[in-house]
């Protein structure tokens, strides 16, 4: 947490939080895709002999590189998918994509708790805001409560329309009355009151709701 | 100075990425090295209460346990143990950290072999004559 935190630092918060958790799994990719080619090699050296070279062994070396590249890939493609969350003021943007972008780049620090993670959204929603501070505070939230939980907790999101507003709702075991006090002292106040967003919470349970236009 | 004979070198590699320690351990076995793979810090303090290995190459970030706590545990638990810290951060300061807390050296992803080989044997090395 920054001292003095404004719009412009928690934003940039979310931003690194996603930078160094995507790069640092690139490394490992990098470094799967490194070994797996110097074992290519080292069959070609080792080719030399009666066997030859075993073919069983380098179409594995080679299907494991093919499989690293397809999940470097999917990590980009998610960082530049947040990254163009700041490309205008507002925007319009599906609820569902939303999820389908933010919930995955948690996927590794929920992994590291043996957090189950479920995710689910109608697909037709569509909401008008401030992108970046929404995709931020998400993510946030999301990293927060993935803080906050004990190993083998579930945590279940749900998106939805209620009243005409899109809400987001986090259900999991270690949300209670102190995660919400303290959440609600949290910096993240800061874009709630950017996208005019409320806090509602009820049994295990954190509910965000926006007042951005909603389209079905 | 080289060990004279790398299959006195026992290697235990522990990180959380099941498709790099088993390419990874398959090139040091070509190269000689008596290697055993285990994906998780738990499973690294079981691997080394049942077979102590001569030296560990230890990821800093896995689940249930973190490098630095299974560093921790080796170092009051099992010494003679040299500890090589893998780490994928982009700076040096978490293999730095882990050299304070007793690791021998420390690598940074992606790995070179060559380079890993000589500080697994330097590792080895410095173990022996302690």
């Amino acid at each position: 947490m920054h001292a003095n935190p404004t719009f412009d630092t928690v934003c940039i918060q979310a931003f690194s939080k996603v930078s160094a958790s995507i790069s640092h799994e690139i490394k490992n990719t990098m470094a799967i895709i490194n070994e797996n080619a110097g074992l290519l090699d080292d069959l070609v050296l080792m080719g030399g002999g009666e066997e030859g070279v075993s073919p069983e062994r380098v179409k594995a070396a080679a299907d494991t590189i093919a499989r690293q590249v397809i999940r470097t890939n999917a990590l980009m493609n998610h960082l530049n998918r947040f990254a163009h969350s700041a490309d205008y003021d507002t925007g319009q943007e599906s609820l569902h994509e939303i999820l389908s972008l933010i919930v995955p780049l948690t996927v590794r620090q929920a992994a590291a708790k043996s957090l189950e993670m479920s995710a689910h959204c109608p697909e037709d929603i569509k909401i008008h805001t401030h992108l970046l501070p929404l995709h931020s505070l998400l993510y946030l939230t999301l990293r927060l409560i993935i803080d906050h939980s004990t190993d083998a907790d579930k945590l279940t999101i749900e998106g939805d329309v209620k009243d005409g507003a899109v809400f987001v709702c986090f259900t999991a075991a270690c949300i209670s009355d102190s995660f919400i006090s303290s959440f609600s002292a949290n910096e993240l106040q800061i874009l709630l009151t950017k996208l005019k967003a409320s806090i509602s919470s009820d049994d295990n349970q954190l509910c965000l709701t926006f007042s951005g236009t909603v389209l079905r | 100075m080289k060990p004279q004979n790398k299959e006195q070198i026992r290697v235990l590699i522990a990180d959380d990425e099941v498709e790099f320690i088993t390419t990874l351990g398959a090139r040091l076995k070509l190269r000689g090295f008596e290697t055993t793979a285990v994906s998780s810090g738990i499973a690294a303090l079981k691997a080394i209460e049942k077979d102590p290995p001569d030296v560990l190459v230890l990821d800093l970030k896995m689940p249930d346990l973190t490098g630095l706590e299974v560093l921790a545990k080796v170092k009051e638990d099992v010494p003679a143990i040299e500890v090589i810290i893998l780490t994928g951060h982009g700076s040096f300061e978490a293999g730095k950290e882990g050299m304070e807390q007793g690791a021998f050296d420390y690598i940074m992803k992606p790995v070179d072999l060559n380079q890993l080989i000589t500080t697994i044997e330097e590792a080895y090395l410095q173990g022996k004559a302690a």
